[in-house]
């Protein structure tokens, strides 16, 4: 399957998740209800595998700026094809992963990761790609990044910046648009 | 203290006693345009084409673009009289400061009508006009009426069209800018 890309429908999800260490509250059942019930944008990141170490730099990263992207109505989420059962021990074993604010999604099943096209072929882990997904459901920028390449987080909200930030004063309508309707 | 300065602040629901150095100066001289004050500050605020709630919220939102605390304070208690949600007040307000910048910025771009400038994206957030909870037509009359205090030709053209396109009448647009002028000389007397 080709690469989701920008415009199309986030595929339907229910995956479970790792939300937290607390025993009895670690695992929930998340759908894209998370962002869409509250109208809300979702950024979603995927990396290859639990226990790897380009991965917890970045997965903190993610988590040091989880208030940027909450001031920024975005709810964020990370994943792999790794099980919820090897999110939690490795968050438990990670000085780093402990106080993560942001579910670990376990698509076990490859289901997402393969609609979404970013499975590796052979051994079907997942690249590094990240979407952010606006409130309505729709892919609204992706990219990509081959197994050893880490990401920038600093891109991904200056991104998100640029594609709340629209115009949306009719002072601005003479620019591009010289129709109201 | 003057009876029609009395009446000014009782019409306003501002607290009995109530008064200011300019408005105190206007009364020793039992200048005649303290009635004149009084009488267009309860005009504009009864027009037809504008509920009560609307009348209140708009001279809100003008109080709040003239940093004026104490009709901000009398507004509001006005427009909670006649039903406006807390929700609603809280726009109207927010609106009020949104335009304060887009008329700074716009006025700018219009002003200078250089081609970096017109197409350089603004980078600002306006993500409450989206889905505004005073409607669109009523949000966009708000945002006419403080970009008519605030002098951007640009905003006032481009506001008018919008308020109108989104089911508006001359009429109320006309009875809101009328509100809009008589608030911002009020502001001038009671501050």
């Amino acid at each position: 399957m080709g690469l989701a890309t920008v415009g199309q429908k986030f595929p339907a999800f229910e995956k479970t998740a790792v939300v937290s260490l607390e025993k009895g509250k670690e695992f929930e059942t998340i759908t894209n209800d998370i962002h869409t019930k509250d109208g809300k944008w979702m950024v979603i990141f995927f990396w290859p595998k639990d226990f790897t170490f380009v991965c917890p730099t970045e997965i903190a990263e993610f988590g040091k700026h989880n208030g940027d992207f909450k001031d920024r109505d975005a709810v964020l989420i990370g994943g792999s094809t790794d099980s919820e059962f090897v999110h939690h021990a490795w968050r438990v074993h990670h000085d780093d992963l402990r106080g993560l604010s942001y579910p670990m999604l376990a698509d076990t099943s490859k289901s997402l990761s393969r609609e979404l096209g970013i499975l590796t072929e052979g051994e079907e882990v997942c690249y590094r790609a990240t979407f952010i997904v606006d409130p309505q459901g729709i892919i609204r920028w992706v990219s990509v990044n081959d197994l050893s390449v880490g990401r920038n987080v600093k891109e991904v909200i200056r991104v998100l910046d640029a594609l709340q930030t629209d115009e949306l004063c009719p002072c601005n309508w003479e620019k591009g648009q010289a129709t109201l309707s | 203290m003057h009876e029609t300065i009395q009446e000014l602040m009782a019409d306003l629901g501002v607290q009995p006693g109530y008064t200011t150095a300019t408005l105190e100066q206007l009364g020793a001289a039992d200048s005649k345009y303290l009635r004149d004050l009084k009488l267009n500050v309860k005009s504009v605020l009864t027009s037809e084409s504008l509920s009560a709630k609307e009348s209140y919220l708009l001279a809100l939102a003008v109080a709040t673009n003239n940093n004026n605390t104490v009709l901000q304070a009398a507004f509001t208690a006005k427009a909670k009289e006649n039903e406006a949600s807390d929700a609603e007040i809280a726009e109207a307000q927010a609106c009020a400061s949104l335009l304060a910048a887009n008329n700074v910025f716009y006025r700018f771009r219009h002003f200078v009508d250089k081609e970096f400038y017109n197409n350089a994206p603004a980078k600002l957030r306006m993500n409450i006009m989206m889905n505004p909870v005073l409607g669109k037509e009523f949000f966009e009359l708000v945002s006419l009426a403080v970009s008519a205090v605030n002098g951007c030709e640009m905003c006032v053209k481009s506001h008018e069209q919008s308020v109108l396109h989104a089911g508006s009448s001359e009429q109320r647009v006309w009875d809101a800018i009328r509100l809009a002028s008589i608030i911002t000389s009020l502001s001038k007397m009671v501050y």
